[in-house]
């Protein structure tokens, strides 16, 4: 009796189970297939994109050919330095040809051969004076009479845009590579991100290489939060991604545990919490353009193609390739650049002191000496 | 003699020196109120911008003490038409050395107020490791500057009436004629290079220029 029951619930079982992962198999499949439907799907629309793409790029180009060559036919005035040409409708009055130079220069060393594609369309410029004459072509930018050269250049180089830059790569810098044209300014702003930033920051300024590197995140670590920075910066890492009326209520007592109880663990786990794009960086992204352009300028023209060429490398040994030297050495260049460029002194120098001495005692002596005095 | 003019100096100008003295002795306190021991790079570079906002009150009130007491100085002379200087049983460089050193012994007053609260700013101030106070150094620069605008107006006003009329002519007519030159579509700059001269090392006022800083790094 216990023998026939049993083996009829083993046989019950048996089939229940059979049933089950028969339909589970189905499941399976089923999902399986629409998986690959999609796949497709996203593969026939990418083709597509990139035939657009294609197409767009290949009638800019003709479009670019066609605007270059009849240019100087209907006596436009083209100003043109290496493949960049610039059409103005008064370029006497903008200082058009010294900023055609210097952007063109500039591209080349940034982008390298790549320059020639991102200029394969010449740029149109209407000169707006102070009679306000209605622009005749909609494509072309205004730009006002009298500009400065730096001004044009900036213009010019927005209208140039950056190439596309890998998703990965572009996340680690947080943006695309971009011109650097006065890099004393950056150098100088960076000098106090690191004087007075992050742990990490503090340490690559005080000469630690190895802090350097973790405060341009050159790990891509999502928890660089943990190694970049001590207690006090999470915490004010915490408070600078959330203030307290943006805080989930969920969130709140770990936050309040963070920023008012100062519980270094609260903090590390609610910046964990907020996903990589949302925890402020140690360093910010002028900084990290610094590194890749000094990069760039130690590989040399084709230095950009060598940095893009593979997008799966982690970004120190796609910068390393770029340079052609150890990302150790190009980190290491950037510091020194950094360093050199400490904002101006709070003090005078000697020299200042001794002049300014120099001058008080000339007017000293030229008020006690003065015709007031002598004619008595 | 000296005491004696030092003391008839005070009383015309108590009123200069106590005030400008005190607002001295505040612009560093006040300066450094925003400060922390714990800031974010980006707080950092708000607070180093905020005290160069507050730099610019540091050679403000230098050269408006050096104007003032030079004016206040010179101003019962003016009035008196200079009688009770040509009386006195003195050479007239003395009278003049002596009022001059007079009135930087006045001036040393706002100057040890400045030392005094940007050393006390500096003291009781919560700074993040990278940035640091120089409260010597903004001191030194204020007492310079101090003494060069005083100089320089206690000169003009020690002169006559033709001198002071003759440097002002000659800076208004600087702007007119670049003003003119302007106007009349030149490119030609007169006046900056002339501003650039004085105020640059190792022109006369160039310690009135650039940072005047606290604290920065």
């Amino acid at each position: 009796m216990s023998r026939a029951r049993v083996g009829a619930a083993v046989l019950i079982a048996a089939a229940l189970a059979a049933r089950i992962a028969g339909a589970q198999s189905a499941g399976t499949r089923a999902l399986t297939r629409r998986a690959d439907s999609l796949l497709a799907l996203w593969r026939d629309a990418s083709t597509l994109a990139e035939v657009q793409l294609d197409l767009q790029a290949a009638r800019q180009h003709t479009a670019g050919e066609v605007t270059r060559s009849t240019a100087s036919v209907l006596a436009r005035r083209p100003v043109q330095t290496g493949h960049l040409m610039v059409i103005a409708t008064e370029p006497d009055s903008i200082p058009l040809r010294a900023a055609v130079a210097s952007v063109w220069t500039a591209l080349e060393r940034t982008y390298g051969r790549l320059a020639d594609s991102l200029t394969a369309r010449p740029l149109r410029l209407s000169v707006v004076s102070s009679d306000r004459r209605p622009v005749t072509n909609p494509d072309d930018r205004r730009v006002a009479a009298g500009l400065s050269v730096d001004e044009l250049v900036r213009t010019l180089l927005g209208m140039v845009g950056q190439p596309l830059t890998d998703a990965r790569f572009s996340r680690w810098l947080g943006g695309r590579v971009q011109v650097m044209l006065d890099t004393g300014l950056v150098r100088s702003a960076a000098y106090l991100e690191l004087a007075a930033g992050s742990r990490a920051g503090r340490a690559c300024f005080a000469g630690v290489p190895a802090q350097c590197a973790a405060a341009l995140e050159l790990d891509e670590d999502s928890t660089f939060f943990l190694t970049a920075y001590d207690a006090n910066d999470r915490r004010q890492a915490v408070m600078a991604a959330r203030r307290p009326d943006m805080v989930e209520p969920a969130e709140q007592a770990l936050y309040r545990q963070c920023v008012d109880r100062y519980v270094d663990s609260a903090c590390a786990a609610f910046l964990g919490s907020l996903g990589r794009e949302w925890v402020p960086r140690p360093l910010t992204e002028d900084a990290r353009d610094l590194l890749v352009a000094t990069a760039l300028d130690l590989g040399g023209p084709e230095a950009y193609g060598r940095l893009m060429a593979d997008s799966t490398a982690p970004v120190s040994a796609r910068l390393a390739r770029a340079a052609g030297v150890p990302a150790a050495v190009v980190v290491a260049r950037w510091r020194a650049g950094i360093l050199a460029a400490r904002p101006a002194g709070h003090g005078i120098p000697w020299s200042g002191t001794l002049a300014t001495l120099g001058w008080v005692a000339l007017l000293a002596t030229a008020a006690v000496r003065s015709t007031r005095w002598r004619l008595g | 003699m000296y005491r004696a003019i030092l003391f008839q100096q005070w009383r015309w100008t108590r009123l200069v020196v106590v005030l400008g003295t005190l607002a001295a002795f505040a612009v560093p306190l006040f300066s450094l109120r925003g400060a922390a021991a714990v800031m974010d790079h980006g707080t950092a570079a708000g607070f180093l911008g905020d005290l160069q906002s507050w730099g610019i009150a540091y050679p403000t009130l230098a050269g408006a003490l050096g104007v003032l007491m030079a004016v206040t100085l010179w101003a019962p002379d003016h009035r008196g038409r200079h009688v009770y200087a040509l009386a006195l049983p003195v050479p007239r460089w003395r009278y003049v050395t002596l009022r001059y050193l007079a009135g930087l012994t006045l001036l040393a007053a706002p100057a040890a107020g400045l030392a005094l609260g940007a050393f006390l700013a500096s003291a009781t101030v919560s700074l993040p490791p990278g940035l640091h106070p120089y409260p010597l150094a903004l001191s030194c620069r204020f007492a310079l500057a101090v003494l060069v605008a005083f100089t320089l107006f206690f000169s003009i006003s020690a002169g006559t009436a033709r001198t002071a009329g003759v440097i002002l002519g000659l800076a208004a007519t600087l702007v007119v004629a670049q003003i003119l030159l302007s106007a009349a579509g030149t490119d030609a700059d007169i006046l900056m290079p002339v501003l650039n001269g004085v105020l640059s090392p190792p022109g006369p006022f160039a310690v009135f220029t650039g940072r005047w800083m606290l604290v920065d790094v």
